[in-house]
């Protein structure tokens, strides 16, 4: 039984786009899930059409032309998964898309409100066809409520959950930079709920409907201080790179141009070893700054001290010497510090993967290891409805030349048909 | 079979050793699903997250911390020195009777206490344990200390934020361990699944560092698609395009499509709102002046509603009093208020996904030891007055 993968047997219908609903899918994938990513030709996700392409190379060209399947946004996040290019729009289209339902465990989706329902797809539906189904809607605000049909982007969710009036400098409101981590946060909530949701269904019998709030889950981030307010009335501070309990704790400057350290000291001892690092052990007896609170107050003159001391050296050698003392530190590292960092290579994060239309590619791989689970990506990102006669001829039980016919009639393909305005985007995920 | 108002995870048992944020974190998703979640602390001191205050001046010390109120909610919560002998055998008792064990502390720790999964598993071969470290298990960084300013640095995004001339500033919050959390409550399910199916339990290792590279819109694609010397990054002081309001920061985000509506709601003229497909930038220039404007005049809420009322993406910086006033919050009933012995009523995040009702609260965090006379005596069957010596010698 061990190696089996844990989602060995189960079947989801992926119609995630963008980024929150994909990581999920692909995190249901890598864990042995069948995920069959639904697009259609005349609306594939919009990652592999508009919107921040991003090209090996930074060119779209690609020796079939095929752009499409060389978007890098799309290739990251849609690995371990099958490709079905299925005309929603189409009654051929909503009726297959219904008898997969029937064969499937859950269904995932992030389009904004109602669009499933006008598709004639809706919770409603499928549950009839289905009363097994499971589907979880990764909404920005969720299912139900007056602001429910709102529009939004993660950096609008950011603001909406809570996150953004903690972030930034303490006097300058508008420095809070958008990370836009609701997309992650709410993908990775997405996949944490529907595998407790699969596990009541086996249970009770019954399929559900998860209705998933993105703006909720940003909200999580600041939980206590929701807590806060409604123990003291006061709405707590932002307190930039401070962190409660500890001083000082700030970014340093670091040798060459805006080049930076991290230090972050929690108690007294930790506070003397610095000193013991920096090779002033006389300030490990300066009464201004033996305490925590001295620190906080004479905070200004910590800094300059630390910050004098610090830029004399290239960060990583700091961090690695802090940290030699015991000294709880991290760089400040750019994306492509981090794809060559050693301890990152030296653990097999970075998963090489021989992609369609895209040569040979790295992307990041799991942050987690499960001892008895090869988990991890299975198979390339799929090609635009590269599965279409797999799923159909498989799973539907439809002939080669009804598949053809279906192709011919445009309820399946393998090449986007862009619309004058170039394609749809509702909303970002 | 299962009556369906019971919660999904009910008959799961959870061990939670977790300490600070991520591990009890964890926890907590679980528990809001109905495992039976039992927090484990050290006597006398427990989990350092008490010390976080402000605390509340008639409550017991470390017990109305709001840090800890949040994280560990729906807990039982018992005693136990893990580094003594007779503490050791009881949490190996109750690992006999339960599903997971949750920890978080550095990666040599559980070595150390002789209680690593494998040794864990030849007492419940089922146990499942789920590690949440700074760096994971292996690897050069394995020992480094880490905290949630210095996880969120290394993770890549602070690079890029902040104005040039100042420090790189971090998120607000603690991003970097709560993403981590939820993660590992994913893996932690699916290793439940797992053992569901064969009996067989296994070591769920969570990375805080690789969870933070994985939350990344772009950058990682860009380094292996360009080059590591093409892939230039962001540059820094580039911040969110907000306006101020009368009370505070909103933001507009209209696209290209949108800005027609856009023009029209705030009175600009009508070219502004047809970008030249030449230079978008100017027009977007001017429009933002007129957005500034109209904006000043306005609440941050007016200008919300304004703009999601000609569907344009518009959002305010909101803080946890508009949480908690929030229509759409109360409607969906996601902030929950709960009584605490000490504390008393507090109002906590619930989970941000329901199916046909939320779950409700079922308590509060517990006070340090709260629940010791009852687990001890009815999961282990120990008598009080063995317990009474137990406390005598410190191991409860």
């Amino acid at each position: 039984m061990a190696n089996r993968l844990p989602l060995e047997g189960i079947r989801i219908l992926d119609m995630g786009q963008f980024w929150a609903a994909p990581n999920a899918g692909r995190a249901w994938a890598d864990a042995g899930a069948e995920v069959i990513k639904v697009e259609s030709c005349r609306r594939p996700d919009p990652l592999r059409i508009q919107a921040r392409k991003i090209y090996p190379d930074n060119d779209p060209g690609g020796e079939h032309g095929d752009h499409w399947n060389r978007s890098g946004m799309v290739n990251e996040r849609n690995r371990s998964k099958l490709s079905l290019a299925l005309d929603l729009s189409h009654p051929k289209g909503r009726d297959l898309f219904i008898e997969l339902a029937k064969q499937s465990d859950a269904v995932s989706q992030n389009y904004s409100l109602g669009v499933m329902d006008r598709l004639g797809i809706g919770w409603d539906v499928l549950h009839k066809a289905n009363p097994k189904l499971v589907m979880v809607s990764i909404m920005s605000q969720g299912l139900t409520g007056p602001e429910s049909s709102y529009v939004s982007y993660g950096q609008n969710l950011e603001q909406l959950g809570g996150i953004s009036y903690t972030s930034g400098y303490p006097d300058d409101e508008k420095s809070s930079v958008g990370f836009a981590l609701p997309d992650p946060i709410g993908g990775a909530t997405a996949a944490f709920a529907l595998i407790a949701a699969l596990r009541h269904r086996e249970e009770t019998g019954e399929g559900l409907h998860i209705d998933l709030s993105q703006r909720e889950a940003a909200t999580l981030i600041i939980g206590d201080a929701i807590v806060e307010y409604s123990l003291t009335g006061q709405v707590p501070p932002r307190i930039g790179n401070h962190e409660p309990g500890s001083n000082p704790s700030e970014c340093y400057p670091c040798e060459g141009e805006d080049e930076w350290i991290a230090i972050s000291i929690s108690n007294d001892a930790e506070w003397l070893r610095l000193c013991e690092a920096m090779e002033r052990v006389n300030l490990g007896s300066d009464n201004r700054f033996a305490t925590i609170v001295g620190r906080m107050r004479n905070r200004d003159a910590v800094d300059e001290l630390i910050g004098e001391w610090t830029a004399r050296f290239e960060k990583m050698e700091l961090f690695k010497l802090l940290q030699s003392h015991h000294i709880t530190a991290g760089a400040i590292t750019n994306p492509r510090e981090l794809f060559q960092d050693p301890h990152l290579r030296e653990r097999g994060f970075w998963e090489q993967v021989e992609d369609y239309s895209c040569g040979t590619q790295e992307y990041y791989g799991r942050p987690m290891h499960l001892s008895e689970n090869p988990y991890g990506t299975r198979t390339p990102t799929p090609k635009l409805g590269q599965h279409n006669y797999e799923i159909l001829g498989g799973l539907l039980s439809l002939s080669n030349s009804e598949i053809d016919q279906l192709t011919n009639e445009g309820v399946i393909g393998t090449e986007p048909i862009l619309t004058a305005e170039g394609g749809m985007a509702r909303r970002a995920s | 079979m299962k009556n369906k108002e019971q919660p999904p995870l009910s008959g799961i048992r959870v061990l939670d050793i977790g300490r600070e944020i991520a591990g009890p974190f964890c926890a907590r998703l679980l528990a809001r699903l109905g495992a039976d979640v039992i927090k484990i602390e050290a006597p006398g001191r427990g989990d350092p997250i008490r010390g976080r205050g402000p605390f509340q001046p008639s409550a017991a010390k470390g017990e109305s911390g709001p840090m800890h109120l949040y994280l560990n909610e729906g807990k039982r919560g018992i005693t136990i020195d893990l580094a003594s002998v007779s503490g050791r055998e009881l949490f190996l008792k109750l690992v006999e009777k339960s599903h997971v064990v949750i920890e978080n502390f550095e990666p040599r720790v559980m070595d150390k206490l002789n209680l690593a999964g494998e040794v864990l598993r030849e007492r419940q071969a089922s146990i499942i344990v789920t590690s949440i470290s700074n760096f994971g298990n292996t690897g050069p960084y394995r020992d480094y200390q880490a905290s949630e300013l210095t996880m969120f640095s290394m993770g890549g995004h602070l690079y890029r934020s902040g104005q040039l001339g100042r420090p790189p500033i971090r998120m607000g919050g603690a991003p970097a361990e709560f993403l981590a959390a939820l993660s590992a409550a994913y893996g932690t399910m699916l290793a439940i699944r797992s053992a569901e199916e064969s009996g067989i339990g296994q070591n769920v290792d969570f990375s805080i560092l690789e969870s933070q590279v994985t939350s990344h819109a772009q950058a990682m694609v860009e380094v292996s698609y360009y080059g590591t010397e093409v892939a230039a990054g962001n540059p820094r002081g580039e911040t969110l395009r907000g306006v101020d309001t009368k009370d505070g920061m909103a933001m507009v985000s209209a696209q290209e499509q949108q800005m027609a509506r856009l023009a029209a709601l705030i009175g600009a003229p009508e070219e502004l709102g047809r970008p030249n497909p030449l230079d978008p930038g100017s027009s977007k220039q001017a429009l933002d002046e007129y957005l500034s404007r109209w904006a000043a005049d306005r609440t941050k809420r007016e200008v919300y509603e304004a703009g999601q009322g000609v569907h344009v993406p518009a959002s305010f910086a909101a803080n946890a009093a508009d949480l908690i006033e929030s229509p759409q919050y109360q409607h969906r009933g996601f902030l929950q208020e709960i009584d605490h012995p000490e504390a008393g009523t507090v109002t906590v995040p619930g989970l941000p996904f329901q199916w046909e009702n939320a779950w409700a609260p079922t308590r509060p965090a517990p006070c340090l030891g709260e629940h010791n006379i009852e687990v001890y005596s009815s999961l282990l069957d120990i008598s009080r007055e063995e317990l009474t010596q137990l406390s005598g010698a410190g191991v409860i």
